[in-house]
């Protein structure tokens, strides 16, 4: 087109009044500006670039496409043979509307420092700040915080499934900062497991829910039963806490293959029910442990129970017994006594329970049970359960509690393990996330109580805890305003510190309610490395940028990295190594050990070159395994970890503790609140399940919403009996209430959930018709704003996410858009 | 030409100034300029451009309202940086009006949309400056296509001219007018006599009016 001027000047920059003829009442306008918008480019179109990279991420490895720079597909590799459809949402992680671009700061913060922590919190504007400006706020502020009010001021528990990799752990690079700084104030315990993983060390003395199951080959040979108690594997085994392998799929397919007996107790028609063909048993939730001890009781009575297994391998049955038969309090656990609480009829608890006896039957449940008030007692009377059926340690009998997490049950494989970095900066034996780390801990699901009353003592596992009193929240690789119960109050309690810091993706509920937002990167805008399946540990991986960062977004490491040196650190965070250093020395460490075993591993750079992972193989062992069979075969050589070495059915331990709410032995409580109550305000109990087509939280701001949004909201599962009377039909928008909030939901009309339970599952993102506000409407359906913020006993202090009742109605009027995700079109 | 098309020149200096208002916070400085006699000359410079009368005034009582409100010219700034990140960068995720073209059409940034612009601004010569970490299809980076556009055209001999018209005319049509409407109604939505309310509806009645059909 022949253009006569040469607008670009010697460094590309484009000139602005080069050739000004005349004068312009307009050329003011140019003091106005700022440096130039564009560049001149004699280069043709520079082509992003476009090819496969590998990487990998919670929901597995996968190859990335890329086109024109863009991130465009994730597929998964050949060696993951049951591949979950997420995988579709990760591009919308890095170009949804919800994408944090810049460093920003709480307009009010920004104006009047700490101090402006009030109701404007979650409500106010943010101000961009450069980046320069941001890590200062940052180390002024943990300056600040530790001269006035110390380390012990500085919460730091971060809790969250962040993202998967041995370098960019996010809370692990958050802790390591922190330390450097003098400390901070840690969480102990998780929201998975909380009371479950604090009464299996008195029970069996053992962690026991982390840990590898009986494997598939041996279930799907010798088991002759498998009951599904409370779990869902079809959808939770799609996550792993590292990389995801889906071993647990093979097993599961193996299973129906076979066409072994299952049974499932569940109050929704599941998709691992569908899959499996099992038998569905639905009874009033929260009630697992009566119907249990129905069964035990059978089992006694009909003197089904092993009793050389109890009198060899257990302690306190006879105490047991006892409060079964009615000994102990007048009342017998009979299955009729078990009926009336929990809705299943008394002949099908004693037929459960000599089906039990009669087959090789595998117990395998799931956390839901003991995420709901007096969550210890669920795995305890479990294990009492499979205690008296005898077959603990035998070739697929017994129980197994993670089947339906991380594909437990895949044979582990003979291959090293990855260090990652740590948040002490020395190395951790054994689960890398029980490091150690902090200046006290505090069992998690405490944290509003926590924040809103500085100096209470709470009891905790025969110890006493003493609330600290924080100013100052850091948060990075968690949305505590979705995974906390009682949102409303932790709004409330979220006004106390002076000062929030999140770093972030996207911006969540809990984004939104910080005072300094840094945006992070995704783990497809930096290289990592990490291994897949938390069980098998079949593969490795490594994981290799796909595109550049987005925007001025910036790894955690890079953050922390600057902070550090800000705050005099030097080298003390990153010890002189770059991302790459690093990565290269926790593969050469795994490949020492891989020498030393005779593994065959190839050197790093090798490695670094691969398009797929390298896929290590389970031996004769591993595929034989079974849980508890040395602990069978020699009890005095291979004695557990309890008190008397044995599986303890009474513990002293626990007695000594005195606790009102955590007996010594299994024992029914009713729930603070359930269906079944003579006086329950709320005739439904919501079941709170994990969702199919999230990892809790993640992934909500992405187009796999379209899979399953109702009416824009999350779905609400509801029974036609309930529905009815109400007059709700599928698609309408309904409100879910009770005492503690009320959230709206879209209706989906089916027998597929009991009568009086509504299924509304976690994870959905806090959407407040007024940001800020406390008692305000939820917009899209985040049941947490309904559930109980109490801790689980005295014991575990875990939470009760599954401890929720409250009633439905269709919305009167047209609803307000949901603004989480998205700005809604303006109407008109 | 068409009568509504202005003089090149003041074209390229209305359409950078523009891209600059979308792409950064006004500093106290821009505040106080935006206030006193400069400032209202320039916006009545602005103002004498077809159909920017109304908004040029808009804007000028909105900065002043803003100045009244806050008290000062830096906490002037520090409101309208609040505004910018809440309408531009989607700050606290709510009351955003995205400035790009793929939002609208594609509900996604860095879509297609992008793509296009970057092909037209490379067909130019051009491309986004390396210092901005914006994709193509922003509106300041459209607008400052347009202003180059402009700028060139202002000394071109009157062959090139008019193709250098008809390229902004075509860009207009193509890539500006399919989702700046709808862009101007968001930021409109919550704070219709707002500044920035004010620059979008100069911003759309500059394309749209200056490129209007013959």
């Amino acid at each position: 087109m022949g253009s006569v001027s040469k607008p670009t000047s010697a460094d590309g920059q484009v000139t602005r009044r080069s050739f000004l003829t005349g004068s312009s009442a307009l050329a003011g306008l140019a003091l106005l500006g700022g440096p130039s918008v564009l560049m001149g480019s004699r280069a043709a179109l520079a082509q992003g670039a476009s090819g496969t990279i590998l990487s990998g991420s919670h929901w597995g490895v996968f190859h990335a496409q890329v086109e024109n720079g863009k991130f465009v597909a994730a597929k998964p590799v050949a060696a993951d043979k049951f591949p979950t459809s997420m995988l579709d949402g990760l591009p919308d992680l890095l170009y949804g509307e919800s994408r944090i671009k810049y460093p920003m700061v709480r307009a009010s913060y920004l104006k009047n420092g700490p101090k402006a922590n009030d109701e404007m919190r979650g409500a106010d504007e943010f101000v961009r700040v450069s980046w320069d400006k941001a890590i200062e706020l940052v180390a002024n502020e943990l300056k600040r915080v530790k001269d006035t009010h110390g380390n012990e001021a500085i919460f730091g528990g971060s809790y969250g499934w962040k993202s998967v990799g041995k370098l960019h752990n996010c809370r692990n690079l958050l802790g390591r900062m922190l330390n450097l700084h003098g400390g901070y104030i840690n969480h102990t315990g998780d929201y998975s497991t909380g009371a479950s993983q604090v009464i299996m060390p008195h029970v069996v003395g053992r962690l026991e829910v982390y840990e590898q199951q009986t494997a598939w080959p041996v279930v799907v040979e010798h088991s002759e039963l498998v009951v599904l108690w409370g779990a869902n594997p079809a959808v939770t085994n799609q996550i792993d806490w590292i990389l995801a392998e889906h071993g647990g799929f093979e097993g599961f397919k193996a299973l129906k293959d076979k066409g072994t007996r299952v049974i499932a107790i569940d109050p929704v028609r599941s998709q691992s029910i569908e899959y499996l063909g099992a038998e569905w048993l639905a009874p009033r939730p929260q009630t697992d442990v009566a119907m249990m001890l129905g069964i035990c009781h059978t089992l006694a009575s009909e003197k089904l129970h092993d009793a050389e297994f109890l009198d060899g391998y257990t302690v306190g049955y006879e105490e047991f017994e006892a409060y079964l038969m009615g000994k102990e309090d007048g009342t017998a656990k009979t299955a009729e006594w078990a009926a009336e609480i929990c809705e299943i009829p008394a002949d099908t608890i004693r037929d459960l329970a000599r089906t039990f006896a009669k087959n090789r039957t595998m117990l395998m449940s799931g956390w839901a049970m003991q995420r709901m008030d007096h969550g210890e007692q669920a795995h305890w009377t479990l294990v009492a359960l499979a205690s008296m059926l005898g077959q603990i340690g035998l070739p697929g009998g017994g129980f197994g509690l993670s089947y339906h997490y991380s594909n437990g049950g895949t044979p582990t494989a003979v291959a090293p393990i990855l260090p990652g970095i740590t948040a002490t900066g020395k190395s951790v034996e054994g689960a890398a996330w029980l490091e150690k780390s902090g200046l006290a801990s505090i069992p998690l699901a405490r944290i509003s109580d926590m924040l809103l009353n500085p100096g209470k003592t709470i009891d905790f596992n025969g110890e006493k805890v003493t609330y600290p009193d924080i100013n100052l929240v850091y948060w990075v690789g968690g949305n505590p305003f979705t995974h906390h119960q009682d949102t409303n109050q932790l709004v409330q309690a979220w006004r106390k510190p002076e000062t929030v810091i999140v770093h972030e993706i996207g911006w969540t509920p809990t984004a939104k309610f910080a005072d300094i937002v840094l945006p992070a990167t995704t783990s497809y805008e930096r290289n990592d490395i990490e291994q897949g399946g938390s069980y098998s540990l079949r593969l490795m991986a490594g994981m290799h940028k796909v595109v550049e960062p987005m925007f001025e977004s910036r790894s955690d490491f890079d953050i922390f990295n600057d902070i550090a040196k800000k705050l005099g650190y030097g080298t003390g965070f990153d010890e002189g190594k770059s991302e790459m250093d690093w990565i290269k020395q926790f593969y050469d460490a795994a490949l020492d050990q891989a020498r030393g075993r005779r593994i065959d591993m190839p050197d790093f750079e090798t490695f670094w070159k691969r398009t797929d992972p390298l896929v290590f193989e389970a031996d004769e062992a591993a595929n034989s395994f079974v849980r508890y069979a040395d602990f069978r075969e020699e009890p005095l050589l291979e004695p557990l970890g309890t008190p008397s070495g044995k599986i303890e059915l009474y513990s002293k331990a626990i007695e000594k503790m005195g606790y009102d709410d955590c007996p010594p032995h299994p024992t029914w409580m009713e729930p603070v609140e359930w269906t079944g109550a003579k006086d329950s305000k709320y005739p439904l109990h919501v079941s709170t399940a994990h969702p199919q087509h999230r990892l809790h939280s993640q992934l909500n701001n992405t187009s796999l919403r379209d899979k399953y949004a109702i009416s824009d909201r999350e779905p609400m599962l509801i029974n036609p009996k309930d529905a009815e009377v109400r007059g709700i039909k599928d698609g309408d928008i309904v409100r879910v209430f009770n005492d503690r909030g009320e959230i709206l939901c879209g209706a989906k009309v089916t027998d597929g959930v009991r009568p009086g339970v509504l299924r509304i599952s976690e994870g959905g993102w806090y959407d407040p018709a007024k940001r800020g506000a406390t008692g305000g409407l939820d917009k899209y359906g985040s049941i947490n704003v309904l559930a109980v913020d109490k801790g689980t006993s005295k014991l575990a202090q875990g939470n009760c996410g599954h401890t929720v009742v409250a009633d439905v109605e269709k919305y009167a009027g047209a609803a307000p858009p949901v603004s989480a995700f998205s700005e809604p079109p303006v109407q008109g | 030409m068409t009568s509504t098309l202005p003089p090149a020149q003041d074209r390229a200096f209305l359409f950078d100034w523009l891209a600059a208002v979308f792409l950064r916070e006004p500093d106290t400085a821009t505040i106080a300029v935006l206030r006193g006699d400069d400032g209202a000359a320039l916006l009545a410079a602005v103002g004498a451009m077809p159909g920017l009368a109304e908004d040029a005034a808009a804007l000028g009582a909105a900065v002043r309202a803003v100045h009244a409100r806050e008290g000062s010219d830096a906490d002037a700034s520090v409101a309208l940086a609040a505004r910018f990140g809440t309408l531009f960068l989607g700050a606290g995720g709510a009351g955003s009006a995205h400035p790009y073209a793929s939002i609208y059409l594609e509900k996604r940034t860095h879509g297609a949309a992008a793509d296009r612009s970057a092909a037209f601004l490379a067909s130019h010569d051009l491309a986004v400056g390396a210092a901005i970490v914006e994709p193509a299809d922003h509106i300041a980076v459209q607008l400052a296509a347009l202003a180059e556009l402009s700028r060139r055209e202002a000394v071109a001999d009157p062959g090139s001219a008019g193709s250098l018209v008809a390229a902004q005319h075509a860009f207009v049509a193509a890539e500006i007018l399919t989702w700046v409407p709808e862009f101007r109604a968001r930021v409109e939505r919550d704070d219709p006599n707002g500044y920035y309310a004010a620059v979008a509806r100069l911003a759309e009645k500059a394309v749209t009016g200056f490129y209007a059909a013959a």
